[in-house]
């Protein structure tokens, strides 16, 4: 206090520094950053640090849910196109493949094989199959509602007790569009090369046998 | 004229008016007069614009002075004559003070000054003519734009100059904030004007060009040059260094970073793309960081210096004002960039947000750095006391005023219209904001007429000049300023 004046006159009101001592005494505070007391902590850059890491988890995670892609047509993060219009969302095949590849490592995989070659005198093989690669009416309606042996596979006989369960019903009750992707998948695995499998052409066979209550045998479904 | 030359005469001590303000004496006191006028029609013209809301018969039959036009014209007036002119004159004394620089070619300087006057004024008196361009900010016809490029460039390189051929020995953190602006204004300028204008890029991009200039303008031009006078005139007057001095390289360097992609943020939930927009709002939060570091040394400094240098400078009180009024703006972008999904970016409160910037961060700084400079420049004391301190009063109080008004109707606006209130309902209900606004307007229009008086007065009236050739020079300007004191 003692460097101003005691009239203080509004008018004209005093310095009470001088330009060049403010840069002086400054450049010295620029270079000699002040030092806590021995065992003691700094607050304020402790405090800092805190508030500028929570600023940037919080802009980072704002940021990742209202990125929208980084695509420049999508304008609003949140709103999907497809769904917003109201229509069933269609996928590409290589995306039904994709879908249908995740859905045979969980629920086919088990007796069918990784590599889609079953098991000899328990579960028929799907490469290669006849079943497979055929009739789109038969090989639905086997994932619909289930097949008991007697069958035979590429000339080999299963009479075993085992049974292809129906996916349509509990647990696995599976959707029209989940049996198509997981049967568009299989068509194109393990060597096979035959189309996909549409989910209206699922819809259309569910409906049709929708009074199925048991699993098919092979004499109720002709080759054809 | 020869009271001064008798004054600047080698005889005289270096003292706290030294000949880095002889040097640009006639150049500031050009560009703050003509600033002042620009002021003076800006309120003018903005006052028209604010009544014209709520009673849209007044002046109806003017084509001239239609809403459309009178309200950029309004916009344009204050931003480029007012803050422009008044950013330039301020920026050159600092930069002629810190670097102590006796640059020659102040003929120059109020050269490039008539040139940017005539420059703004053909482009304000075109927006009345009905040659807006209708882009915010931008609405000046765009054939005046490289005239005001030359004329600007003219000025700031001198700033530029005196800082380069100058003795500063450190450079103070007032030196970077200025060159920041000046920098910043002429990039930010050229580039919108060449992207809408002159080679126009496609659809959405514009908006964006937009977005980012009007937010640019603000955070990279009014409010730099206004920071650069408070980290000035607060050691200056208080005699205590800045609080927690080492962090504002930091804070710099942060707000600089994020400045320029917080504009993104106005266009929350227009059809621009979405990483566009999070990108926006991000920036708009992480200035938060250098907003606290900047709140720390200027607010503690201020603190340091005790309440009672508060209560008896005026120049404290502008700067104080302008302190406040820059936390206040960023918390407020920070809170709208959050606003996505609601309608708060069309409502009044986000031309509250701007107009904080624009006058309650910007212009209240310059009043008390003109308040600080004047004496020093003309070697006279202010003539009335009263006069400063009335012109802060009716600004503190007409800006509050019409700031609190807009922002209360504008919340209110925003979420009626996010209801879906019907539009003319949501209109209506604007009204009492919008009247009180005018009345904050007519105040701030009291505060600048005083101001304006005070100017003259001080520095043109020849009557006061008479005796002020007999007076003698007033013995603060003689004495040589203390020392800063070391430690915080």
């Amino acid at each position: 206090m003692s460097s101003i004046p005691s009239h203080y006159d509004p008018c004209l009101e005093p310095a009470a520094a001088s330009d060049d001592s403010i840069q002086r005494v400054h450049g010295r505070l620029l270079s000699d950053k002040p030092q806590p007391e021995p065992g003691g902590f700094a607050y304020g850059p402790l405090m800092l640090l805190g508030f500028m890491s929570g600023l940037i988890l919080f802009c980072c995670i704002y940021l990742v849910h209202n990125r929208g892609g980084f695509d420049p047509l999508v304008y609003n993060g949140h709103i999907d196109p497809k769904a917003a219009s109201g229509l069933p969302v269609e996928l590409t095949v290589p995306e039904m493949i994709a879908k249908g590849q995740s859905l045979y490592s969980v629920t086919c995989i088990q007796c069918h094989g990784a590599a889609g070659l079953g098991q000899p005198g328990a579960f028929p093989p799907l490469a290669g199959s006849d079943w497979v690669n055929g009739s789109e009416e038969r090989v639905v309606r086997v994932v619909l509602h289930g097949l008991k042996d007697p069958i035979t596979v590429k000339g080999e006989q299963f009479t075993s007790s085992n049974k292809m369960p129906a996916l349509a019903n509990p647990p696995y009750t599976y959707k029209d569009t989940q049996i198509s992707y997981v049967l568009t998948y299989v068509r194109q695995a393990f060597g096979n090369t035959s189309g996909p499998i549409m989910p209206a052409k699922v819809t259309e066979i569910r409906a049709a046998s929708a009074d199925r209550k048991s699993e098919w045998t092979q004499a109720e479904l002709p080759a054809n | 004229m020869s009271a001064y030359q008798q004054q600047l005469s080698p005889a005289a001590p270096v003292a706290e008016s030294g000949p880095a303000d002889a040097a640009v004496r006639w150049p500031v006191l050009f560009l703050l007069a003509s600033s002042i006028l620009w002021l003076l029609a800006g309120s003018v013209l903005a006052l028209i614009a604010a009544i014209k809301l709520h009673t849209p018969g007044f002046l109806a039959d003017c084509e001239f002075l239609t809403y459309g036009r009178v309200h950029p014209a309004a916009l344009n007036a204050f931003a480029y004559g007012w803050g422009v002119n008044a950013g330039l004159a301020v920026a050159l004394w600092l930069m002629a003070r810190l670097s102590r620089a006796t640059l020659p070619g102040g003929g120059l300087l109020i050269v490039a000054g008539a040139f940017w006057n005539l420059g703004v004024k053909l482009g304000v008196l075109g927006i009345l003519a009905g040659w807006s361009t209708s882009v915010p900010w931008l609405e000046m016809p765009h054939q005046v734009v490289p005239l005001l490029l030359v004329a600007y460039a003219l000025a700031a390189a001198w700033v530029v100059g005196a800082l380069r051929h100058g003795s500063s020995p450190r450079l103070y953190v007032s030196q970077w904030w200025l060159l920041v602006a000046l920098f910043s204004f002429p990039w930010l300028w050229a580039t919108a004007e060449a992207m809408l204008f002159f080679g126009p890029v496609r659809g959405t991009v514009q908006a964006i060009v937009a977005a980012w200039f009007a937010h640019g303008f603000l955070l990279l031009w009014f409010t730099p040059v206004a920071l650069a006078i408070m980290y000035y005139l607060l050691p200056k007057l208080l005699g205590k260094p800045i609080r927690a001095y080492h962090l504002a390289s930091f804070g710099f360097w942060a707000y600089v970073a994020c400045a320029g992609w917080a504009g993104a943020s106005r266009l929350l939930g227009a059809p621009v793309p979405a990483w566009t927009q999070a990108a926006g709002t991000v920036a708009s939060l992480m200035l938060l960081a250098p907003l606290g570091v900047i709140a720390v040394n200027l607010f503690g400094t201020l603190f340091n210096g005790g309440m009672a240098a508060l209560a008896r400078s005026n120049v404290l009180r502008f700067v104080g004002m302008a302190a406040l009024f820059f936390v206040l703006a960023l918390l407020r972008y920070a809170m709208m960039s959050l606003g996505a999904g609601t309608a708060i970016q069309l409502s009044w409160f986000a031309a509250a947000s701007d107009y904080v910037v624009l006058y309650g961060v910007f212009s209240f700084a310059v009043f008390g750095a003109v308040y600080y400079l004047m004496p020093r420049l003309v070697r006279r004391a202010w003539p009335y006391a009263s006069l400063i301190h009335a012109h802060f009063v009716c600004s503190a109080l007409g800006f509050i005023l019409a700031g609190v008004a807009l922002s209360l109707g504008g919340l209110k606006q925003a979420a009626e219209l996010s209801r879906g209130v019907p539009f003319a309902e949501v209109t209506a209900h604007t009204m009492p904001a919008l009247q009180l606004a005018t009345v904050g307007g007519l105040i701030l229009l009291v505060g600048h007429l005083v101001f304006a008086f005070h100017f003259v007065k001080l520095a043109f009236c020849p009557c006061v000049r008479a005796r002020a050739a007999a007076a003698p020079v007033p013995a603060e300007l003689l004495r040589t300023a203390p020392e800063l004191e070391a430690a915080s």
